[in-house]
């Protein structure tokens, strides 16, 4: 059996069971997302039929191959809730911080949190300016 | 036994249906025969609609 498949196949599984946590804390109105629960139960069910082969409660005709590829399945349904889990999360946290900042000028954001500018910058193709509207690059 | 066991665990599961108003109507109804998770019992879950709209619209809004 590949202990490297199954090794990445359960550290992605820590990832995304974290990452579900986190989305779940702060998602507003303690809304559930069942999409990523969907690809954790396949991801499971993958998981399972490498069990039952390694322990021998099935005998699959080319045991190897098989582990190998329901290994390589499990991964990608946990990719796969991964992903999706990472969209929440990305959509509560960018809502979370336009609520925040609401009311507040971007010079008063700039002069509260600097960092959060150069950081910005630094992403690749980041615009000199955040605003909706054009105003030149002095409004942060 | 073995082909028993082989014909049920290597059958791939249903395809997951799409998460309606109704089918969270549904399960609010049914609550008193699920153990499991309290939001879901409670219907605190998106269905697909909701979460769509909810990505539609915050993406839509300019960060500040």
């Amino acid at each position: 059996m590949n202990k490297e498949l199954q090794r990445k196949a359960v550290e992605l599984y820590i990832r995304v069971k974290g990452m579900y946590i986190l989305a779940e804390e702060t998602t507003p109105g303690f809304m559930d997302f069942l999409q990523p629960v969907f690809e954790i139960n396949r991801g499971f069910d993958h998981m399972s039929r490498v069990i039952a082969a390694e322990t021998g409660l099935t005998v699959p005709d080319d045991p190897e191959t098989y582990i190998n590829e329901n290994l390589k399945k499990a991964t990608g349904h946990f990719y796969r809730a991964y992903f999706d889990i990472t969209d929440w999360l990305s959509m509560n946290l960018r809502e979370s911080v336009t609520e925040e900042f609401n009311g507040f000028s971007h010079t008063c954001i700039a002069e509260v949190a600097p960092e959060a500018r150069k950081q910005f910058k630094s992403e690749e193709g980041a615009p000199d300016c955040y605003c909706s509207s054009s105003c030149g690059s002095t409004c942060w | 036994m073995q082909s028993s066991i082989r014909s049920v665990i290597d059958v791939p599961l249903p395809t997951p249906k799409k998460v309606t108003a109704k089918s969270k109507k549904f399960t609010i109804k049914e609550s008193h025969r699920f153990r499991g998770s309290v939001r879901i019992t409670c219907g605190k879950f998106y269905t697909d609609e909701e979460f769509e709209s909810r990505r539609k619209r915050i993406l839509s809004t300019p960060l500040p």
